[in-house]
C-alpha cells in the first residue's frame, strides 16, 4: 500500500447467537444502528464521508445493496453513495481494503466500513418442484386449469431448501463447511481431545474479557427491536460453566460416524455487525485526528475449497512477501476460530518447514503461532461468526488489545469459505 | 374585484375562481353573488356541451364558505336565507344544460365539496393536498347546501355518514373507491388530462359508462346497496350510527345527531334539502357552534402568530436530543424521531433507556393499529432514536429537550452539564411542568438560547404545548420554539414564567378543590360524574390517577410554595399521597382501583382523617366550586400577564385539558355564565374557605363594568 490506512473510530454491536436476542432485526437495521452510534461518536459529520462499503454475505432478498440500506438507516443523507462488498466470510475485511484502494487511487478520501450480518434472518426457500407449481398456477387461465395444476402438488413439494445451509456450502467441491473441517482433521490428524480443549480455551477467554469490560470499548449497547424492551449489552455466546465433560459428550455434527467436529468445537451461527470511520494516514493528520489504529498491508490468498480453512497460512504467507515483515513482527494475533480443528491445523501449517516448502514455495515455515499471543479474548468459537461482520470484529479486537498492552503491530487472519484466506497487518502507532 | 374568471373555448366553458389577494377560494356572499350571475350567463349558452369548475389556486379547489360569515349569523331567518340561496344557487349547477364537471386539485371541503357535488362529474389529482369532505359538523353545523342530500345518494347512506358524522375528509384514492370522484389523474399531467377528460364529456356514451361505473360491481354490494334503501335497511344504519356518535360525543354535540336526523327518514330531494335547511339554521345559530368556531378561528390564529418579536428566518431542526428518557423523554423522541429528526436520548442508566424506547415504540404501534403508519416506517423512524449514557451525539443536536425528574436541583446539574456538549446556536428546552424556567436558566452559560417547551402525557394525544418564556430567554429563542412545536404538528402558546405556567396553574386549583370537596364529605365518584357531566373528558380524581398522583402532589406543592394559602394544598391528598403511599393508576391503585380495564373507587380514601362524614353535595354546586377556582385563577394569570389574552387561554384549556371544546373554553363559559354571578359565587365560597376564592382584582374589575372576558 502507498501508504497506511488510518482506522478512526471503530465499534461493533454485541455478537449474538443466530435465533436468540436479535433473531427479530433485520441485517440493514443490525448495520444500521451500528453505523448510526459510529456516527454519533465519530468526530466526523456524515457530510464528511465519501462513500459507504459495507460487508454481507447472506444479501437478504428486502434489501438489495444491504451497504445502502445500512447507511440510510444509520443515518447518512441521500446524497451518500453506498455499495456492498462479498468475499464470504472476509467480507468485513473487504470492505476495509476496498475503501483502502479507491482511497489510494484518489477515488475518495474518507468512508465508514464494516458488515453486517443476521444469519437469524437468512429465509428458507421453497424447492424447485414447489416453485414450479406456483410458476404453473400464476400462468393457469381458468378455475379448471388451476385444478389441474394444483392435483400435481405433492407433500414432499413443501420440503423447503435450508437457506443457511446452501450458503454455508461450497458449491464447487460440494463440502459444506464443516466437512471441510473434517478434511484438515484428517491432513493434520487433530484429535477431538485438542479440538474441545482450544474449544474450551476459547470460552474461558472471551468470559473474562467480557466480565472484566475488556470488549466494553468495542461494543456498543443495542436496544432490542421490535419492542424495545431490554438493552443487549454484552455478546451472548461465551459461557462461563463451560466444561470439558460437556464438550465431550457433544455428538460429531457433520460426519456422525468417524467424525470429530461437534456443535461445541466450531463457531455458532451468530447475529452483528460492525462499523468503522477510515482515511489515508496523511488526511488523518492533518484533520487532527487521532486514530484507533492503522491497516499496513494485506493479502488474499485462494486454496482448494475442500481445504479452505488453511486460508490463513496462504494469505499471510502472501502478506509476509508483499510487506517485507515476519511472524516475529507481530506482537499478537487474531486467527477466526472458524473451527477449533482449523485453528489447530493452522499453527501445525504455519510451524512446518514441511508444509511451507510443499505449498508455499518458502524453505522456512512461517513461524510458530504462540497461544499467548493467538485470540487472547478468545474466539468466534465463543463469540460467534456473524459471516459479514467477523473480519470487522477481528480489526476491532485486535487494535484494541494492542492499545491496551501498549504493542504495535498485530495479524488478522482468517480463513475463507469456497477456498480463500485473508491476511491483514495492524498497528497502533 | 372580479373572482370567477369565465373562459369559453369552442364547446368549452371553463368556470375559474380565483379570490384575489388569497391563498385560498372561499365561497363568501360577494362570490356567491357573482356566481349567480355566471351561471344565469351560462345557462343560456347552450351550444357549449360542458362547463368545468376550477381553481387556479395551488392546492385548494374551494374552502367552503366564509366562516366569517357563518359566526356572524344571529337570526335563524338570516341563517336560513343564507343557506336557501347557496342550495337553490347549487340547484342551478346541477339543473345546468351543459355537463358539469368539477376538477378537483387540492382541498375541497364544505361548501366547496357541495359545489363539486351538484355537478354531473368529479375529475380529482393524487395531489397529497387533495382532500374531499364535508367537515361543517367540526363547526357545530351540518352542511346546508345541499350536501346532505347530494352525497348519501352519490355514494349511498353508510359510506355518507362516515364523512358527514365525524366531519371527515378523504384523499383522492378513497374518493374514488367510493366513487366520490368519477376520475383521478396525476397532477403533474392535470393539464393534458382534464382536456382529454372533457373531450370524453361531450360524448353521451362515455357519460353513461362513468356513471354506471358508480354501480356496484359484484352482486352482493348490488344487494347490500338494494337492501339499505329500504327503509328497514336504513333505520338500521340511522340506529348504529346514532349508538357509534353518542359513544363518541356522549351526546354533547347536537350537530351530528340534527344530521342523523335529517337522513333518518327517505323522502325526496326537495323534501331533503327542506329538512337540511331547518336543521341548519337551528345549528348555525346555537351557542354550541359559535363556541366551536371561535376555537376554530383562535386555532388558526395561533398557527398564524411566531409568538414573539423575532421577525428572522428560522430553519426547522433536523436533529434533536432528550435528556431523561422516562415516558415523557420517550413520547418527545418518539414525536421527533416521527416527524423525521435524528434523535439522540441521554439517561444514567440503559435500563431507563429502555423504557424511553418502550415509550417511542409503544406510540408508533398505536399508530400501526390505526394504520397509519407501516412497520418498515416504525422500523426507521425508531432507528433514528439513538440512546446512550453518556452525552454522545448532543453536538450536533438543534433542539434538545430536557424531561429528567421534576427536581430543581437535579435538573439545573443536568442542563449544566448538557449545556458543555451543545453547539453554540443550540435550542435548550425544559419540559418542566410547574419550576422556574427564569431560576434553571441560572445555571447555564447561554441562558438566551434556553426556554420551556412543557408538553402534556400522552405526548402523541395532546396537542398544546406551553412555550415558557424565562426572563432571559432571547425573543429568537421564543420564536424558534414555537416555529419548532408547530413543525410537530403540536399547537403552542406562549406563557409567562410563573409556578405551574398557564394550564397546571389553574388546573392544580381545580383538583385541590375536587380533594376539598371530598373532604367535606362528597364521593369520589359523584364529583367525577358531575364534572363530567359538565363535559369534561374525565373527572378531576380519575386525571390524578391518569397523570399520577405524586406528579400532581409535587406540582401542587410548588404551587403552594408560590401563591401562598390561595393554593393550600389539601390535606386529604397530603394522607394519600404521604400516608396511603397510593400513586394512581400506573401502581394499580389510586383513588380508584384498577383491574382488567375496569375501576372502582377505593373505599381507602374515605378512611382518611380528615374527611368529614358522607354528605351529598348539590350537582351544580360541586361544578360551580371546580370552575369558578379555574376562573378566578384565569383571571390572575390574564391579569400578570401569563398569556396574551382570554382567548389563547380558552385554547390552552381545551387543548391542554380537554376542557369541552363546544362550551368555547373556560373564559367563553364565565362569559355565558356573566362575570357578575361568577364574582358572586366566589365570593360566598370565599367565605367557607378563604383565601382559596379570593376574588382576582381583574375578575372583580370586569365585573363590575358589566364586562366578560371577551367582551
Amino acid at each position: 500500500m502507498k501508504e497506511r490506512l488510518a482506522v478512526i473510530e471503530g465499534y461493533r454491536t454485541p455478537f449474538c447467537k443466530a435465533g436468540t436476542v436479535f433473531k427479530d432485526i433485520k441485517a440493514d437495521l443490525l448495520g444500521g444502528v451500528i453505523v448510526r452510534e459510529l456516527m454519533a461518536r465519530s468526530e466526523l459529520n456524515y457530510s464528511d464521508i465519501d462513500e459507504v462499503i459495507m460487508g454481507n454475505v447472506a444479501q437478504p432478498g428486502h434489501a438489495a445493496n444491504i451497504a445502502r440500506v445500512i447507511a440510510l438507516q444509520g443515518g447518512f443523507p441521500s446524497e451518500t453513495v453506498a455499495f456492498t462488498v462479498n468475499r464470504n466470510c472476509a467480507s468485513g475485511m473487504e470492505a476495509m481494503t476496498t475503501a483502502a484502494n479507491k482511497i489510494f487511487a484518489g477515488e475518495i478520501n474518507t468512508a465508514v466500513v464494516g458488515g453486517a450480518e443476521s444469519m437469524s434472518q437468512i429465509p428458507l426457500l421453497f424447492g424447485p418442484r414447489m416453485t414450479g407449481l406456483f410458476v404453473k398456477l400464476m400462468g393457469a387461465r381458468s378455475p379448471l386449469a388451476m385444478l389441474r395444476v394444483l392435483s400435481t402438488f405433492r407433500p414432499g413439494f413443501l420440503k423447503p431448501v435450508i437457506g443457511i445451509e446452501l450458503g454455508l456450502t461450497d458449491p464447487f467441491c460440494g463440502l459444506n463447511m464443516g466437512e471441510t473441517a473434517e478434511v484438515l482433521a484428517r491432513e493434520f490428524a487433530v484429535s477431538r481431545q485438542e479440538q474441545d480443549d482450544f474449544a474450551l480455551l476459547s470460552h474461558q477467554r472471551a468470559f473474562s474479557a467480557l466480565s472484566a469490560g475488556r470488549l466494553a470499548d468495542e461494543i456498543i449497547p443495542v436496544p432490542v427491536m421490535p419492542h424495545y424492551k431490554t438493552v443487549q449489552h454484552k455478546d451472548n455466546g461465551p459461557r462461563e460453566e463451560q466444561t470439558l465433560e460437556a464438550l465431550a459428550k457433544l455428538r460429531p455434527y457433520f460426519d456422525r460416524v468417524a467424525g470429530s467436529i461437534t456443535v461445541g468445537n466450531a463457531c455458532p451461527i451468530t447475529d452483528g455487525a460492525v462499523a468503522f470511520t477510515v482515511m489515508a494516514e496523511s488526511e488523518a493528520k492533518e484533520r487532527g485526528l487521532k486514530p484507533l489504529g492503522y491497516l499496513r498491508e494485506y493479502s488474499y490468498a485462494g486454496l482448494e475449497g475442500e481445504r479452505m480453512g488453511l486460508g490463513p497460512v496462504y494469505a499471510a504467507s502472501s502478506l509476509m512477501r508483499k510487506s517485507g515483515l515476519q511472524m516475529s513482527d507481530f506482537d499478537l494475533i487474531e486467527l477466526n476460530e472458524a473451527f477449533a480443528v482449523q485453528v489447530i491445523a493452522n499453527e501445525r501449517a504455519f510451524a512446518s518447514d514441511l508444509f511451507a516448502q510443499q505449498y508455499l514455495g518458502r524453505e522456512k515455515a512461517l513461524g510458530t503461532i504462540d497461544r499467548e499471543k493467538l485470540n487472547v479474548n478468545g474466539g468466534a468459537i465463543a463469540l460467534g461468526h456473524p459471516v459479514g461482520a467477523t473480519g470487522g470484529r477481528l480489526i476491532l479486537t485486535l487494535l484494541h488489545e494492542l492499545r491496551r498492552r501498549g504493542l504495535q503491530r498485530g495479524l488478522a487472519t482468517l480463513c475463507i469459505g469456497g477456498g480463500q484466506g485473508a491476511a491483514l497487518a495492524l498497528e497502533v502507532e | 374585484m372580479k373572482t370567477i374568471r369565465v373562459e369559453k373555448q369552442d364547446w368549452l366553458i371553463r368556470v375559474i375562481f380565483d379570490l384575489p389577494g388569497e391563498k385560498v377560494n372561499k365561497l363568501s356572499s360577494s362570490v356567491m353573488a357573482e356566481l349567480d350571475q355566471v351561471l344565469s350567463d351560462i345557462a343560456q349558452e347552450r351550444s357549449y356541451q360542458v362547463v368545468s369548475f376550477e381553481s387556479a389556486k395551488n392546492n385548494i379547489f374551494i374552502a367552503g364558505a366564509d366562516i366569517e360569515e357563518l359566526q356572524a349569523i344571529r337570526t335563524v331567518t338570516i341563517a336560513r336565507d343564507k343557506a336557501q340561496a347557496g342550495q337553490q344557487m347549487f340547484s342551478r349547477i346541477a339543473d345546468l344544460p351543459q355537463t358539469t364537471v368539477a376538477v378537483i386539485n387540492g382541498a375541497c371541503v364544505g361548501g366547496g365539496c357541495e359545489l363539486a357535488l351538484a355537478c354531473d362529474f368529479r375529475l380529482a389529482t393524487d395531489n397529497p393536498k387533495t382532500k374531499i369532505g364535508l367537515p361543517e359538523v367540526q363547526l357545530g353545523i351540518i352542511p346546508g347546501w345541499g350536501g346532505t342530500q347530494r352525497l348519501p345518494r352519490l355514494i349511498g347512506l353508510p359510506e355518507a355518514l362516515k364523512i358527514i358524522l365525524p366531519g371527515k375528509t378523504v384523499d383522492a384514492r378513497k374518493a374514488s373507491k367510493i366513487k366520490l370522484v368519477d376520475k383521478v389523474v396525476t397532477a403533474a399531467l392535470l393539464e393534458v388530462e382534464q382536456q382529454n377528460f372533457f373531450l370524453q364529456l361531450r360524448d353521451s356514451i362515455f357519460c353513461a359508462s362513468l356513471k354506471k361505473n358508480r354501480k356496484p360491481k359484484r352482486k352482493m354490494q348490488y344487494l347490500i346497496s338494494r337492501l339499505l334503501q329500504t327503509s328497514i335497511g336504513r333505520s338500521f344504519v340511522i340506529k348504529q350510527a346514532t349508538k357509534n356518535v353518542l359513544k363518541t360525543t356522549k351526546g354533547m354535540y347536537p350537530a351530528p345527531l340534527a344530521a342523523l336526523d335529517v337522513l333518518s327518514q327517505s323522502c325526496s330531494f326537495e323534501q331533503g334539502i327542506e329538512r337540511e335547511l331547518e336543521a341548519f339554521a337551528k345549528l348555525a345559530v346555537g351557542d354550541i357552534s359559535k363556541n366551536l368556531i371561535s376555537l376554530y378561528f383562535l386555532n388558526e390564529q395561533v398557527k398564524k402568530e411566531s409568538g414573539s418579536d423575532f421577525t428572522g428566518e428560522i430553519t426547522a431542526p433536523s436533529s434533536g436530543a432528550v435528556l431523561g428518557s422516562g415516558v415523557m423523554g420517550g413520547g418527545i423522541a418518539w414525536l421527533m424521531s416521527h416527524r423525521g429528526l435524528s434523535v439522540r436520548m441521554k439517561d444514567i442508566s440503559w435500563e431507563a433507556i429502555s423504557l424511553g424506547y418502550a415509550e417511542a415504540a409503544r406510540y408508533f404501534a398505536q399508530l400501526k393499529k390505526r394504520r397509519r403508519i407501516k412497520q418498515e416506517q416504525i422500523d426507521r423512524a425508531m432507528n433514528r432514536i439513538g440512546a446512550g449514557i453518556d452525552y454522545q451525539g448532543f453536538s450536533r443536536a438543534d433542539v434538545v429537550i430536557e424531561a429528567v425528574v421534576e427536581n430543581m436541583e437535579v435538573k439545573k446539574q443536568v442542563l449544566a452539564e448538557a449545556e458543555e456538549y451543545l453547539c453554540e446556536s443550540a435550542l435548550l428546552c425544559t419540559n418542566t411542568s410547574a419550576l422556574s424556567v427564569s431560576e434553571m436558566a441560572g445555571v447555564l452559560k447561554r441562558p438566551q438560547n434556553f426556554c420551556g417547551m412543557h408538553f402534556f402525557n400522552p405526548v402523541n394525544r395532546m396537542p398544546l404545548v406551553e412555550i415558557i418564556r424565562g426572563e432571559e430567554s432571547s425573543e429568537e429563542i421564543v420564536a424558534r420554539a414555537v416555529a419548532t412545536v408547530k413543525g410537530w404538528g403540536k399547537i403552542p402558546v406562549v406563557v409567562g414564567n410563573c409556578p405551574g405556567f398557564l394550564v397546571n396553574r389553574i388546573l392544580l386549583p381545580y383538583m385541590n378543590e375536587a380533594a376539598y370537596l371530598l373532604e367535606e364529605g362528597a364521593a369520589v365518584d359523584s364529583i367525577d360524574q358531575a364534572v363530567t357531566d359538565f363535559g369534561m373528558p374525565m373527572g378531576p380524581f380519575q386525571l390524578a390517577d391518569e397523570v399520577g398522583i405524586d406528579v400532581g402532589y409535587k406540582v401542587a406543592q410548588i404551587l403552594e410554595q408560590g401563591f401562598g394559602e390561595r393554593m393550600a394544598v389539601c390535606s386529604l391528598l397530603k394522607t394519600v399521597y404521604e400516608d396511603y403511599k397510593l400513586l394512581g393508576k400506573k401502581g394499580g391503585t389510586g383513588f380508584y382501583h384498577y383491574h382488567n380495564k375496569k375501576s372502582e373507587v377505593n373505599s381507602l380514601i374515605y378512611q382518611a382523617p380528615s374527611r368529614a362524614a358522607p354528605k351529598e353535595h348539590d350537582h351544580q354546586e360541586m361544578i360551580d366550586r371546580l370552575l369558578i377556582i379555574m376562573v378566578n385563577e384565569a383571571a390572575y394569570c390574564l391579569q400578570e400577564g401569563i398569556v396574551a389574552d382570554a382567548g389563547q387561554l380558552d385554547l390552552a384549556m381545551v387543548m391542554g385539558t380537554g376542557f369541552p371544546p363546544w362550551r368555547g373554553g373556560l373564559c367563553r363559559w364565565a362569559d355565558s355564565v356573566g362575570l357578575d354571578t361568577i364574582v358572586k359565587k366566589c365570593e360566598v365560597f370565599n367565605a367557607q374557605a378563604d383565601p382559596r376564592y379570593q376574588v382576582s382584582p381583574y375578575l372583580r374589575e370586569l365585573a363590575d363594568a358589566g364586562r366578560g372576558f371577551y367582551s
